[in-house]
């Protein structure tokens, strides 16, 4: 019993040992979103997307783009060197509430249930609270 | 005395996975992000656990079966070797119904949620085993009359096997090797979403199978596969990774309406619904195919106009 402990703890110290090398080798890795970025990933994930209106928030960790086809909205935010989308279509949308000028987002996504995306203005949270209540 | 290849090979993967670490730092084939890669590893290490805890629903499974056995085949080399071909004929199966019935699904898409491709996403295995019925794969081998540590042992040389080809590292083996074995370019088509290249390359070792089932699709120069999910998970969190798909499934059968909802559920292609609201992936290639076949016609009318133009112009 005492063996196999070991074992398990010689087997985390040596997964903390390679990661700790990782990030020697490659840093901490973290996307930062552009309107190309947003709208690259959004053309990968949806065959034929065509970007709308774009905002990209304050620390370019989040961005609402809107697909000019159908005026469907998506939100793409960064996660680790990549970046993830999502369809906020009326089932995805739990809530949107604007706080200042951040618009928080409570998602239908197991992995992925809270987003916030924090503008620069006020008026931009407003405009995209808006934009979502319509979609929603 | 009883021989597990994946352990003997566990410190053959880690020196592999620094070795590839240092390679693709100083190189410019493929990546590697901390976190992403720490989720593998601790998914790799969780899989041990998960293998050592439920083990047992093998053992039993494989006690439920054996007395229908056919044939006594006694431990030989040609034994193994033909045991070894069959198994991967199993794994095939296996494979392609993983990514079709979403009940299998759920526990495969922890291998698949990696958007990069290295040797760390060979490691990122599944714990949700116990959870779906792919051991029925298992039963033809049994029946056959195979010895079980036989079908333990290829079914890990077969793992080990597969470990190697999740590389970006190298681009091409010698022609007659990618003709028959599954190789680095083959599988690096089976990870990538992109349309044109979903549903495709199940094999473990012999891509022969694909070239003879008709799920063959070779990796094209002129477009770069994108690794990860159709729709890609926001967490490195090892156990949602693990599960989240079974959550998923829990959710659409709670709010089930019939008999027909509910089945599709389980065993329809991940992503079903029954209003046809969510993508899957014959529906994202058949959008796919549409578009490009509009850009296609945009394309040849573009050409038209510009002859027409430049005839006139003449």
């Amino acid at each position: 019993m005492t063996g196999q402990f070991l074992y398990l703890a010689a087997s985390l110290a040596g997964v903390a040992a390679m990661v700790g090398l990782c990030v020697l080798l490659f840093g901490r890795g973290v996307a930062t979103i552009t309107a190309e970025s947003a709208e690259a990933r959004l053309r990968d994930d949806i065959p034929g997307f065509r970007a709308g209106a774009v905002a990209i928030s304050s620390d370019s960790q989040a961005a609402l783009v809107e697909d000019a086809r159908d005026r469907s909205l998506h939100l793409v935010i960064a996660r680790g060197s990549g970046l993830v989308s999502r369809t906020l279509s009326r089932d995805m949308v739990r809530k949107a509430t604007r706080n200042g000028s951040a618009l928080d987002l409570r998602l239908a996504d197991f992995t992925f249930s809270k987003a916030r995306v924090a503008f620069a203005e006020e008026q931009s949270a407003s405009d995209w609270e808006a934009r979502l209540s319509h979609a929603s | 005395m009883h021989l597990d290849p994946t352990q003997l090979a566990t410190p053959a993967f880690i020196l592999l996975v620094i070795a590839e670490m240092l390679f693709v730092r100083f190189s410019d084939r493929g990546a590697y992000e901390p976190r992403d890669t720490a989720t593998s590893l601790l998914m790799g290490f969780g899989s041990v656990i998960f293998g050592a805890a439920f083990g047992f629903i093998f053992v039993w499974f494989a006690h439920l079966v054996a007395p229908y056995r056919l044939f006594n085949i006694a431990w030989s080399v040609p034994a193994v070797v033909i045991c070894f071909v069959l198994d991967d004929l199993r794994y095939y199966w296996w494979h392609r119904a993983a990514h079709r019935v979403r009940w299998l699904w759920a526990e495969h898409v922890a291998h698949h949620s990696s958007q990069h491709y290295n040797l760390s996403t060979a490691l990122r295995q599944p714990w949700g085993g116990f959870l779906t019925p792919g051991l029925l794969f298992m039963a033809p081998l049994i029946l056959l009359g195979f010895p079980l540590g036989m079908i333990a042992l290829v079914g890990g040389i077969n793992l080990v096997y597969q470990f190697w080809i999740h590389t970006e590292a190298i681009q091409k083996m010698p022609r007659w090797f990618e003709a028959v074995m599954n190789t680095p370019s083959h599988h690096r088509v089976h990870h990538a979403t992109n349309a044109r290249y979903l549903d495709s390359n199940y094999a473990g070792v012999f891509i022969v199978w694909d070239k003879m089932f008709g799920s063959f699709v070779p990796e094209d120069e002129s477009e770069k596969p994108r690794y990860g999910i159709v729709k890609n998970l926001a967490t490195f969190n090892p156990v949602k990774v693990a599960f989240h798909e079974f959550v998923g499934i829990g959710k659409d059968l709670a709010k089930s309406r019939s008999l027909r909802e509910l089945l599709g559920y389980v065993f329809a292609p991940p992503g079903w619904s029954p209003d046809g609201s969510r993508e899957t992936s014959d529906s994202i290639k058949a959008r796919w195919q549409q578009f490009r076949l509009g850009d296609d016609l945009e394309y040849r009318r573009a050409l038209i106009e510009t002859d027409e133009g430049s005839s006139a112009a003449a």
